[in-house]
This record gives structure tokens, C-alpha cells and sequence, in this order.
């Protein structure tokens, strides 16, 4: 039984402020929400969150999950989301919420860790879902939606195939209920024979439900739906299937948009899970009726700003271009000359032709005839991959000749004709009028998102504004540079030009017309998930010159990053260091005097004892017969900070030192050595100018670029101010910032040759000065897009980035982060394109100032990628056919702290440019003209249908028909936006919120306290107990060790003599036992080795010494890539305060310890330190 | 050995008896059987958890394949299947044993034994052990 709980209960739950993703209304708007669609489900079995794009219902569904699971430990939720990207999106918010908005540690929500206390697993098809099933049912799932329209290809051996994986899984399941007579019988056998495994979910979320609107039909009707609705069992089985069940409670669906026409539309998506409300779809009932009913089970707010004390909605801060223009508001657009106007009537003509003939009778789909886009010749594209097709969403219409757009044949032929004539290719006026308005963003370093509907605009579009961007860039690049150097760069330039004509004919040559996308889409996909090094590329000037190797023979923007700011031995390597000595001691004349004053050393013992132990450090940390620069730098800042952890008289110093040892380096023991005597001294390195302690001594400047972090709490502090240091420095060598820094370089160099450095007496400290002074100039002309530009805005949104684009950052090591950010800033390009699948490093650098500026893409990006962090303008470019997919392009950039709305609230006098940008770029007098107010048409409805009251039947048709169009039009349309404030009849009623229940609340937190309380007594017993090596990583509720063995194979006591002992890592920490009320299990795992999957030999002799022992659990994690399990050994114990005794838990160390030593005698005959598994295992209290 | 012993006889004789805390309560009835106890659930599927006590531990056992269903299924597939569900789940241990047959077990020392924290194990253990005899045989339900 649920029971509903009240605003203040819920209040003392959620905060959605917290983590910076909401501002104070939006985030009581939220709470409100999570609530109501609890109290909501308590009673009903499907409800529906309908909020305005951008709102952040994916939150507010979080929360509605967590209030359950807090009171209801054991639920279990199956998450549906529309496609992979947006189940990692689930996956992420999930965990941001749970760490940043989840405000208590009760161990049903949030574990010790801050992570999830329950267990996520993200599902990649039906099989893997049954596959996870059947390892652990009791956790939550989130599947794609693609995942049930696996396709079969008419070859039935395939479908043999999946039959044998699923009785691989399901062993007793009869070989003979899959009948390979037909495909889509086979596949409703399928998701049926499935459902025996599916594990009872208390709640169901169907992200963008609207897409299952066209229902469940037991035969015929989208495959999809039918298999999920199987799957969950919410329709009869059409035969006999053993065990096949309903396996679900409540279903919560999702969408900004869930019905576009009639109400019949939500009765589908009902019905789907066998919840269909009657009257939704009895033609006797008046929708007046209807919405009465709606109103019941749909929760819907708007998006509100206010703007100069006047609130507005969406539709009233959005500013649409709906004449077609893209550079004057509401004009049209302009042809640029008479030759332009020529080629679009003879393109008209032909098109006209086309649609004129008896097959198309006048008529096309909305945005699929290819002459909207390009009059560039459209491959016929080959592919197997039903999403790689002429143009995006091609499930809009099942005729193949549709998909490829009925004037392809007709636009290709005039496209060859035309370069044969005249030998360029076919200008095109609405591509040329949007690249050439877009061109302004590479000195604005404004942001904007293209959508297209032909696969192929994205790279036409994108190299037009590469084009674009390399004339920018060069003009930029010959103002800045030194008139010496312009010569040489020319050179360069006509070079790099060579170079890209070469690879474009070459690429050309090598495609057929028939080309094969599939596998060029594979090698793409492939590429962009492997963390493969930058190789730099040709695409536009800035991939070639300042990024991966870049052109021989040049000192290129790449060469000055690789072999000057990345080599160890360069004076330059240090740049972008931080002397951690100094920003502790503060500036001195001579360090070692200080730390020597500190530690009560003389200043010679000092200096000794920082070589000795640098040294050390130096040798852990390079291979390397000379002492180069970077290492030892960083090889004497950890040794200084370690001798000032260990002995410094000043206890805020050492305490400081101490986190910042820790933190940045890791603890290590402190090991002396004897350096050899040429070995650096430690003073250059201690007395090392960087740009970090530079900059401080210009506090305007700091201000603006990382501004100083102050917490009461100094290990925050620092990791805060770390994590600004190496986001600035990855941006500052990875963007367009490094620009800058290159050109201040070799306007000094006074040469572009390569190894110009090495002659040169310019030197890093010199750099600094002159950077320091042009981001300082540059603060001063904010407006213009360079350096500083970039930078600023990264530090002025830093809490922002880092909540869109880095959630688990407090969780990371600052060691990692340099890899973490570089990898997210790699491969910088100002001009990003996608289809086919999601560059998930562009998406990215999207959300973040700097490259990309322009992201032109197909409906991959429709649904789930957030873009609204810094861009405020949407170019439909090709135009999706119903208003919910324009909205969904549209909310990319419109959502809860848009760069639109922080820029209209921060305004005094706002003006329509500051409003958000939408433009729908067409040519009028083409029949595009006619597309686009039928979907202005439908737009308008779409607002009138969910804000006041449906107005007259509205056609559920894609096709424009140009016939009947061109005579109704335009007196009978309503296509002008619609500007009046909506008011939305869905909101949150007062009674779903129960204000006057009294305060629900549980004794979980309590009791997570308490054991953490009584954990520190266990490991204070351990350290009495057992002879051991604590790592520093250990913290309140997880302990990492390494125990020494002896030779009876059992822990040594305290105090007993260390002799030829083996050693046995492992941690013990506490975890939520999620299926029961808020128990807490005490686990202690220690890691044993590896054994190849098909190692059937060594599996079972390990099962052998374990049948001997009996000790523990044996437990494997697969590992894919090397085909192999990582075995360790787990034990469990309820853990409680009052019943778990310290000798107890002494126990269950020391018998995993023996057996997991055991074990690996067996399997390996070696000793197996930390250090092997240090990585892993500090990652086990994590596990879900 | 007495000290289980009486606990075991405690829990029997609750009636719908269940840990207190636990929820979805699944345990209706519990009964004695030589060597251990058979636990009775909601659905109606009983599950006999047997002790073997070990030096100064106590462990539960149970069954879920038999030998002839490990073999029909095939080792190679079990063991590692049983390894990878350990690594998943929490408290129990699923093994093959000397006698070739996929059990599930728990093991605690019994010094410390109490009723609640028993049955807390025995439900875990019983209800695990019947939810992988369906996965692998088709006989039960799915939680």
C-alpha cells in the first residue's frame, strides 16, 4: 500500500537546487512535481508528465522515484528510454541527482558513496536485458526503445541465430513455439517467450512516450509497440506461453508532447500497457469530456520568464522567422542574383514535373523532397542500417521512393549537367543565405543548431562554413601575425589547401555512387568511441595547423602544443603547472630556507632529504636516463609537500600540505634513495614561474579566469581550485584560445620554420609575461571573441560545465583530470556535424563557450542531448513534419538555465535579439513555401490543442498536396505565431500536493549513521588486531588494506614477526541490502586474478580448492575486451550497531583474506600486491 | 550447535513468520525438516535449506540443481554463470559441490546467532536459491 506523502515530507528529501541545475522557482516547480506524480501513483496506475520541453522532467520523474524507493527500499524500476545516448542520459542524471539533490545518506536512495544505494543496469538489446535479468533481477533497468524494433532480414538463419541466444539463456523454453514462417509472428514469440524472465517492476518510465502514440495492435501496427507491450505482459498472449505474466504496477510516461491532434492519441500510448481509458476514444463524448478526464492523470507547467517584470511563455520569448529570411526578421528570403533565381525556377520546373505526374498526384512528404535542401547530386546510399537513409526519420513514410525524395533523380541530373557546363557546382540560395549568416559566429563566437533532414546537407552545410571559417581564420591570422611572418604563412596556407583538394578528389575518386554507408558509418562510429590519439585532420585550417601532429617542416600551432608545452624537457612543459609550494608558503626568495625552518631541519638537511626523497619519486615517475624538467618539477613539489605533511611545527601548513598531497598525488610511502649527484637541486624547481602563480599577482585577471575558491573546508578548496586550473588549461591548449598563445609565440620566434625554438632566446617565462598582458588587453574589449573571451566564460560557469558535461567530477582523482578534461576537449573543430549516430565529445564541447560553434546535425539530436548551456539560436534548416519533433529540436536549446533565459533575466532592456532564435530558412514562391505553413498550421493547433481548447479535426497528413495548397492558400491558414501568454489547464492541483498530511519520515538516516558511527570501531579493531597497511583512500564507510599472510596461509597478528609473508589486498565497506527495509550489509572483497573465459581448466580446479575450503563466495566480472573474468572473493555480514560484534567482522576479514590468498596460489603461484589492484578495488564500494 | 538448533525451532514455530523488516514480506511458513528447515512462500513454492556446521561456522545449503540438471545444462555454463550471479547478488554463494550439484549457501559463525539475523539468511538464502532453479528449469516464478 502507498500512501501519499505531503510537500513538507518531500521538501525534507529533494533539493532541486542543489548541484546548480535549477534556479528557486524552477526547482519548487520541480519538488511540486515529483510529488504530485507520486501522490498520483499512489492511486493510479498510469500518469503523465506532460511539463514543457526543457523543464526538466527527467528531475522531477528522479524524484518521484526516489520519494517511492526512500519508503519502499525494495522497488524496482524499468526505465524506457527513446535511444541509447538518452539511456546514458538517464544513467548520468540518475547519479547527478542522487549525489547533488538527494539530500540525505539512507542507504535506499543515496549509499555512504553518494552514488545510487541500488543497482543500475543499462541494457543495449532485448537479449542483454534477458542476459542481466538472469544475473541479478533485483535492480533497475534502463532499455532503449530501439531495442524493439530489432530487425530481422528476410534470411531466416538470422532469426535461427536469435532463437539460440534466447534458449541459450532460457534453456527449458520449447525450440518449437518459434516458428520461422513468419517474421512478425516470430518476433511477438519472441518478446513473449521473454516475458518468462522480465522481473516484476513496481514502476515503469517510458521516456518520450510520445512515440509510442500510434498504440499496440496484436497484429500489424509498429512491430515496437507490440513487443513491448508482450514483453511487459500488459496484453494477452496470442498462444501459450509458459509463466507469461503481467510484470509491472504503474507506468509513468514522459513526453513534452504527448498528443498533437486528438485525444485518441494518449489512449494509444494507455493502451499500450493495457491501461486505455475508455472515454478517451468514445466518439459519443465531447472533448470537453475528454480533457476533464486528462486532467485527472497529466501533469503539464509551462516555462515562465520574467522579462522586465512582465512574465512570458515560450511562445512569447521565443522569436520566430517564419518569413523564410535569415538575416532581417521577417523578410524573406533573398535570392542573391538573377542567375540564382534562374537555377530555382528551372529546379521548380523540374520538381513541378515530378509531383505533376500520375504517381505523385501534386503531392510529397514534409521535408523529404532533397531540392529543399541541396542541389548537390544525393548518393543513392546502400545500407542495411534503417537509420542511414537519404533523410532523417524515414519511418515518416514506408515508400522507398519517398525515402529517397521523389526529385532526387531529377535534382541529380541537372546537378551533373551543371558541372559539366560550367564546372562548379549547382549554387543553392536558402544553403548559401544560412552558411553565409552563420559565418558572423566565428568572430561572435556565437553558438547555433542546425537541423537538417537529408543526411547528406550535413556535410554540404558543414563544408560551406569550414570554408567560411578558413577565410575568417586566415584574415585573423595575417592581421595578428607579425607582417614578417606573412609570407611563410601564405605558404602555409596554399599548402594546406593543396593538401585538402588532394584528400577531397581522392575521397571522391573513391566512392562510388553505390557506395557503401554502412561500413563508412561503422569506421566513423568506431573512431569516435576509441580514445584514439588527434591525428589533426584537413576539414579546415584549424585541424590541420594547431591540432594533432600537424603539417612537417612548420613550427604549427600542433608542433608548439606537442613538442613544447607536452614534452617533459621543454622549458615550456611547466607553463600551465601549478607550484603547489608556493601557493601554500607563498612567494619566497628561498623555499628550502622555509621548509627547512618548518621541519626544523637546517637548510643542507632539508635540501638532502627533498633530493633523496625527489628523486625517488622522480625514478616512480619517468623512465628516463635525463632529468627532464616536468618530472623533476613534479617530483620536487610532492617531495616538499610530503616533508611538510610529515613535519611541518605549523599545523595549518601541515594539514593543508596533507590534502594537498593526497589529493593531487595519491599518498605514497615515503622512500629515500641516493641521488646521484647530478641530479637537479630542488630550487629551480621550487621557484618555478608558472602561468598559476603569475596570474596571481594580476587579481583582476584572476578574477576573471579562476577566480579563487574559499571553503571552510580546505580539501574542497583545493580540489575546487584544481578543477578550474586543468578545465582552463584544457581549454586554453585545446580551442580556439590556443590561437593566441601560438601567435604571441612566433610573432616573438620571428619564424615559422620548425626548430626556430630551439635558435631562439625567447623563453617560458617570457610567454607568460606577454600572455598575461594580451588576456589582460583582450579583458578590456570583451565583446570580441578570442582568448580571454573563452576562458572567462568558462571560469564565470564553471559549477554549470561541470553539472552538464562532468557530473561524477567530485568523485574523480585529480590525477585523472587532465585526461578527463583533454579528452573532452580533443579534436576541437568550429564546425561540428552528425547523423547516423552521437559524437558524444562534440555534443560535449557543444554544451560548453568555444568550438564547436555551429553544430549541424539530423534528428540524432532531436531528443535527450541538452545543448542550451551557451547557444540560444535553432536553425530548421530541413523541416520536421509534426510540431512535437520541431518542439523537441527546438528544446535543445530552450530548458531550465538556457543561455536564452540567464541572458533575458540579467537584461535591463531586452531586445529581440537577446530573445531565443528560431528560424525556419525556405524560399517563398517555391513549394516549399507550402510545406512550411502546413507546419506552422500544425504548430499553431498544436498550441491551441494543449493550452486552451481543441479547435476542429486536424489532419493526421504528412503529405503537402501542391494542388489543393497553392488555391486555399493563404487566407484560411493560421500560420502567424501565436504571441498571447498560454495558460496551461493540467497544472499541479492543490489536492495532489496533501499540504495537510502530517510529516512521513523514516529511521534510515538514523540508522546510516550509526553504522557508520559503529564502522570506525570495526577498522580501529582491525588495526589493533591485524598486522596491516592502510591505504589512504580509505574513508568512514569503506577501508582499503592489505593484510600480510603467513605461511599457514592466515593473517599475521599485530605485533607477530613479519617474515616471507604474502600479502592479500582487500577492502571492507558498508552497503545497502536494497531489497529489505533499510538493512545494511557489511562486505569484504578481496581480488584474486584472472581467468580466460574459456579456461574450463582452471575454473574448475579454483572450484576444486573453494570445495575445500568453503570459504566465501567466488565471484567474476566479465570482461569483454579481453574475453576474460576477474575473479575475487566476497563475504557478507549484517551489519548492525547493536548486534554485530567486533570479532565477528574480524572473522570475515581474515576468512576472505585466507581464501582469496588460497585461491590465487591455485590459480596463479604468485603474490599479487595493491598496486595491481588498487584501481579496481577502490571502486567496488561504488557497485550499486 | 544447540544454539541454531533453538533458533531454528524459534523460527518454526512463528507463524507467517518473517523478518520484520522485510519487504515484500515473501516467507509464509516455516518447518522443521531433518538436517534443516523448508521454507514455504507467498506463492506458494517451498525451498529446503539444510546446516552444516563447520569448526566454529554454520553453514546453510541449498539445493538448486541436482546433478543430472547441472550436466543437462552443461558445467562449463554453470559455473561461470554461478560466479557471475554471486558477484550480482548479495549474502549467498552459488557453487557445484563434490556431489556435482549447484547449491546456494550461506555460511556465519554461530557464536554471535540470532533468530532474527538467521532468518534474515535463511529467507535470503531459500528465496535466491529458487529464483536461479527457475531461471535454469522453467519451474516456479519470476520475483
Amino acid at each position: 500500500m502507498i500512501q501519499p506523502l505531503s510537500l513538507d515530507s518531500a521538501r525534507a528529501l529533494i533539493d532541486f537546487s542543489g548541484g546548480g541545475a535549477s534556479t528557486d522557482i524552477a526547482s519548487e516547480q520541480q519538488l511540486e512535481g515529483s510529488l504530485a506524480l507520486h501522490n498520483l501513483l499512489a492511486k493510479k496506475p498510469f500518469v503523465y508528465l506532460a511539463d514543457e520541453v526543457g523543464m526538466g522532467k527527467t528531475y522531477v520523474a528522479l524524484g518521484t522515484v526516489a520519494l517511492f524507493r526512500h519508503f519502499h527500499p525494495h522497488w524496482r524500476v524499468l526505465y524506457i528510454t527513446p535511444r541509447e545516448n538518452i539511456q546514458q542520459k538517464w544513467l548520468k542524471e540518475l547519479r547527478n541527482f542522487t549525489a547533488n539533490n538527494w539530500r540525505v545518506t539512507d542507504n535506499c536512495v543515496r549509499s555512504f558513496q553518494g552514488t545510487p544505494a541500488y543497482g543500475i543496469s543499462v541494457c543495449h538489446s532485448l537479449l542483454d536485458f534477458a542476459r542481466e535479468a538472469v544475473l541479478n533481477p533485483r535492480r533497475d533497468f534502463i532499455l532503449r526503445l530501439t531495442s524493439f524494433s530489432f530487425g530481422l532480414g528476410e534470411n531466416t538463419q538470422q532469426w535461427v541465430g536469435k532463437r539460440e541466444e534466447l534458449l541459450d539463456l532460457i534453456p527449458w523454453l520449447e525450440r518449437s513455439d518459434f516458428s520461422l514462417r513468419d517474421k512478425e509472428e516470430f518476433k511477438t514469440n519472441f518478446a513473449c517467450a521473454l516475458n518468462a524472465i522480465v522481473p516484476h517492476f513496481d514502476l515503469v518510465i517510458v521516456d518520450e512516450c510520445h512515440n509510442l502514440k500510434h498504440g499496440f495492435q496484436a497484429k500489424g501496427g509498429a512491430s515496437r509497440n507490440r513487443l513491448l507491450g508482450y514483453l511487459l505482459g500488459s496484453h494477452d498472449a496470442p498462444k501459450q506461453f509458459l509463466h507469461y505474466a503481467k510484470r509491472f504496477d504503474r507506468v509513468l510516461a514522459l513526453s513534452a508532447t504527448p498528443l498533437e491532434s486528438d485525444y485518441r492519441e494518449l489512449w494509444n500510448q494507455q493502451d499500450i500497457f493495457g491501461y486505455g481509458e475508455p472515454v478517451l476514444i468514445d466518439n459519443e463524448i465531447n472533448d470537453a469530456e475528454k480533457k476533464k478526464a486528462v486532467e485527472q492523470f497529466l501533469v503539464r507547467r509551462l516555462t515562465q520568464l520574467t522579462i522586465n517584470g512582465k512574465v512570458h511563455t515560450k511562445n512569447m520569448y521565443r522569436r520566430e522567422w517564419r518569413n523564410g529570411g535569415v538575416s532581417v526578421h521577417d523578410e524573406p528570403l533573398r535570392m542573391a542574383d538573377d542567375q540564382q533565381k534562374l537555377i530555382v525556377a528551372l529546379v521548380q520546373k523540374k520538381v513541378a514535373e515530378v509531383l505533376g505526374s500520375e504517381r505523385f498526384n501534386h503531392s510529397f512528404q514534409i521535408g523529404m523532397l532533397a531540392s529543399f535542401e541541396s542541389f548537390l547530386e544525393t548518393a543513392k546510399v546502400k545500407s542495411h542500417n534503417e537509420d542511414d537513409s537519404v533523410f532523417d526519420n524515414s519511418e515518416q513514410t514506408d515508400q522507398d521512393i519517398e525515402r529517397e525524395g521523389i526529385d532526387t533523380n531529377s535534382v541529380n541530373q541537372l546537378a551533373r549537367s551543371f558541372q559539366q557546363r560550367f564546372g562548379k557546382s549547382l549554387p543553392h540560395p536558402k544553403m548559401d543565405a544560412v552558411a553565409e549568416s552563420l559565418k558572423s559566429s566565428f568572430s561572435t563566437g556565437k553558438k547555433s543548431l542546425v537541423f537538417v533532414r537529408r543526411v547528406k546537407s550535413v556535410s554540404e552545410l558543414s563544408e560551406k562554413l569550414n570554408r567560411h571559417y578558413d577565410t575568417w581564420l586566415k584574415g585573423y591570422l595575417i592581421n595578428q601575425l607579425d607582417p614578417k611572418l606573412h609570407e611563410e604563412f601564405e605558404k602555409a596556407f596554399i599548402r594546406y589547401e593543396n593538401e585538402r583538394k588532394v584528400d577531397q578528389r581522392r575521397e571522391l575518386i573513391g566512392k562510388s555512387p553505390d557506395y557503401d554507408m554502412d561500413e563508412e558509418i561503422n569506421d566513423l562510429r568506431a573512431e569516435l568511441f576509441q580514445d584514439k590519439e588527434d591525428e589533426g585532420a584537413n576539414e579546415n585550417f584549424f585541424a590541420w595547423f594547431f591540432r594533432g601532429k600537424g603539417p612537417k617542416g612548420i613550427f604549427s600551432g600542433a608542433a608548439f602544443n606537442r613538442n613544447r608545452l607536452s614534452s617533459e624537457g621543454s622549458a615550456y612543459s611547466t607553463f600551465f603547472e601549478n607550484n603547489y609550494v608556493q601557493a601554500l608558503l607563498g612567494e619566497t626568495r628561498d623555499p628550502i630556507l622555509v621548509i627547512a625552518n618548518l621541519v626544523s631541519l637546517s637548510n643542507n638537511e632539508a635540501r638532502a632529504q627533498l633530493r633523496a626523497h625527489a628523486h625517488s619519486l622522480f625514478l616512480q615517475r619517468s623512465r628516463q636516463k635525463k632529468y627532464q624538467r616536468s618530472p623533476v618539477f613534479l617530483a620536487y613539489q610532492e617531495a616538499a609537500l610530503q616533508l611538510l605533511a610529515s613535519q611541518s611545527r605549523d599545523k595549518d601548513i601541515k594539514e593543508r600540505a596533507l590534502i594537498m598531497v593526497r589529493e593531487r598525488f595519491g599518498n605514497k610511502p615515503i622512500i629515500g634513495s641516493f641521488p646521484p649527484k647530478d641530479f637537479p637541486q630542488p630550487d629551480s624547481s621550487l621557484l618555478e614561474k608558472t602561468f598559476f602563480t603569475e596570474i596571481i599577482k594580476r587579481p583582476t585577471l584572476r578574477a576573471c579566469l579562476c577566480p579563487e575558491e574559499r571553503f571552510d573546508d580546505f580539501t574542497t578548496q583545493f580540489r575546487r581550485q584544481e578543477q578550474r586550473r586543468e578545465l582552463l588549461v584544457a581549454a586554453a591548449r585545446l580551442g580556439q584560445p590556443f590561437v593566441d598563445l601560438w601567435i604571441l609565440m612566433v610573432n616573438r620566434l620571428e619564424s615559422l620554420s620548425a626548430g626556430v625554438q630551439e635558435r631562439s632566446e625567447y623563453r617560458s617565462k617570457e610567454l607568460l609575461d606577454d600572455y598575461l598582458n594580451l588576456l589582460e588587453q583582450q579583458s578590456q574589449r570583451p565583446d570580441e571573441y578570442r582568448a580571454f573571451r573563452e576562458l572567462n566564460e568558462i571560469a564565470n560557469h564553471f559549477d554549470l560545465i561541470l553539472a552538464v558535461n562532468f557530473p561524477t567530477i567530485q568523485q574523480e582523482s585529480l590525477k585523472k583530470l587532465p585526461h578527463l578534461f583533454g579528452r573532452a576537449l580533443a579534436r576541437q573543430t568550429p564546425v561540428g556535424g552528425m547523423s547516423g549516430g552521437i559524437n558524444k565529445s562534440l555534443v560535449q564541447q557543444f554544451r560548453m563557450p568555444g568550438y564547436p560553434l555551429i553544430l549541424v546535425t539530423t534528428d540524432v539530436l532531436q531528443e535527450g542531448e541538452d545543448l542550451h548551456t551557451f547557444c540560444s539560436q535553432v536553425i530548421h534548416y530541413g523541416i520536421a513534419w509534426t510540431p512535437s519533433a520541431l518542439e523537441q529540436r527546438t528544446g535543445r536549446v530552450d530548458r531550465i538555465r538556457s543561455l536564452a533565459s540567464r541572458r533575458l533575466q540579467q537584461t535591463q532592456n531586452v531586445t529581440d535579439d537577446d530573445l531565443l532564435q528560431v528560424f525556419y530558412p525556405h524560399l517563398n514562391e517555391t513549394v516549399e513555401r507550402l510545406q512550411v505553413e502546413r507546419v506552422y498550421e500544425r504548430m499553431n493547433r498544436f498550441i491551441r490543442l494543449m493550452h486552451h481548447q481543441l479547435i476542429g479535426d486536424i489532419s493526421e497528413d504528412s503529405y503537402v498536396n501542391t494542388k489543393q495548397d497553392m488555391i486555399v492558400r493563404p487566407l484560411t491558414r493560421d500560420i502567424v505565431p501565436i504571441r498571447e501568454r498560454l495558460q496551461t489547464p493540467f497544472d499541479v492541483k492543490d489536492e495532489w500536493l496533501c499540504k495537510d498530511l502530517p510529516f512521513a519520515s523514516t529511521d534510515a538516516v538514523q540508522r546510516s549513521n550509526e553504522a557508520i558511527l559503529h564502522f570506525q570501531r570495526v577498522v580501529d579493531y582491525l588495526e589493533d588486531k591485524f598486522e596491516l597497511l592502510t591505504e589512504p583512500s580509505s574513508n568512514t564507510w569503506s577501508y582499503f588494506v592489505t593484510l600480510f599472510m603467513n605461511r599457514s596461509g592466515l593473517p599475521v597478528l599485530k605485533g607477530q614477526r613479519l617474515q616471507e609473508l604474502r600479502h592479500q589486498p582487500l577492502t571492507l565497506f558498508l552497503r545497502a541490502a536494497i531489497s529489505d527495509h533499510g538493512s545494511i550489509l557489511l562486505r569484504c572483497v578481496s581480488p584474486v586474478g584472472q581467468v580466460a573465459w574459456n579456461d574450463l581448466y582452471h575454473m574448475e580446479r579454483i572450484n576444486l580448492v573453494h570445495q575445500q575450503i568453503h570459504i566465501g563466495r567466488i565471484c567474476a566480472i566479465s570482461d569483454a575486451k579481453k574475453r576474460t573474468y576477474d575473479l575475487t572473493i566476497e563475504l557478507d555480514m549484517l551489519f548492525h550497531p547493536d548486534t554485530t560484534q567486533l570479532e565477528e567482522v574480524a572473522d570475515l576479514v581474515e576468512r576472505t583474506a585466507s581464501s582469496a590468498d588460497r585461491i590465487e596460489q591455485t590459480l596463479l603461484g604468485i603474490d599479487q600486491p595493491m598496486d595491481k589492484f588498487r584501481i579496481d578495488l577502490l571502486e567496488e564500494p561504488k557497485r550499486g | 550447535v544447540d544454539n541454531i538448533q533453538k533458533i531454528l525451532h524459534e523460527i518454526a514455530g512463528r507463524t507467517n513468520s518473517s523478518s520484520p523488516k522485510a519487504e515484500p514480506r515473501r516467507t509464509t511458513a516455516v518447518h522443521l525438516i531433518e538436517n534443516g528447515v523448508q521454507l514455504e512462500f507467498v506463492n506458494g513454492r517451498k525451498q529446503n535449506v539444510s546446516v552444516v556446521y563447520q569448526g566454529t561456522h554454520y553453514r546453510f545449503v541449498s539445493v538448486v540443481l541436482r546433478r543430472g540438471g547441472v550436466e543437462q545444462i552443461g558445467r562449463e555454463k554453470i559455473l561461470p554463470l554461478s560466479w557471475l550471479r554471486n558477484r550480482e547478488i548479495n549474502l549467498v554463494a552459488f557453487t557445484l559441490d563434490k556431489r556435482g550439484r549447484l547449491i546456494g549457501s550461506i555460511e556465519q559463525p554461530y557464536k554471535t546467532a540470532d533468530p532474527a539475523e538467521v532468518f534474515y539468511y535463511l529467507e535470503n538464502l531459500a528465496w535466491e536459491c529458487d529464483q536461479l532453479e527457475y531461471l535454469l528449469r522453467g519451474i516456479g516464478d519470476m520475483d
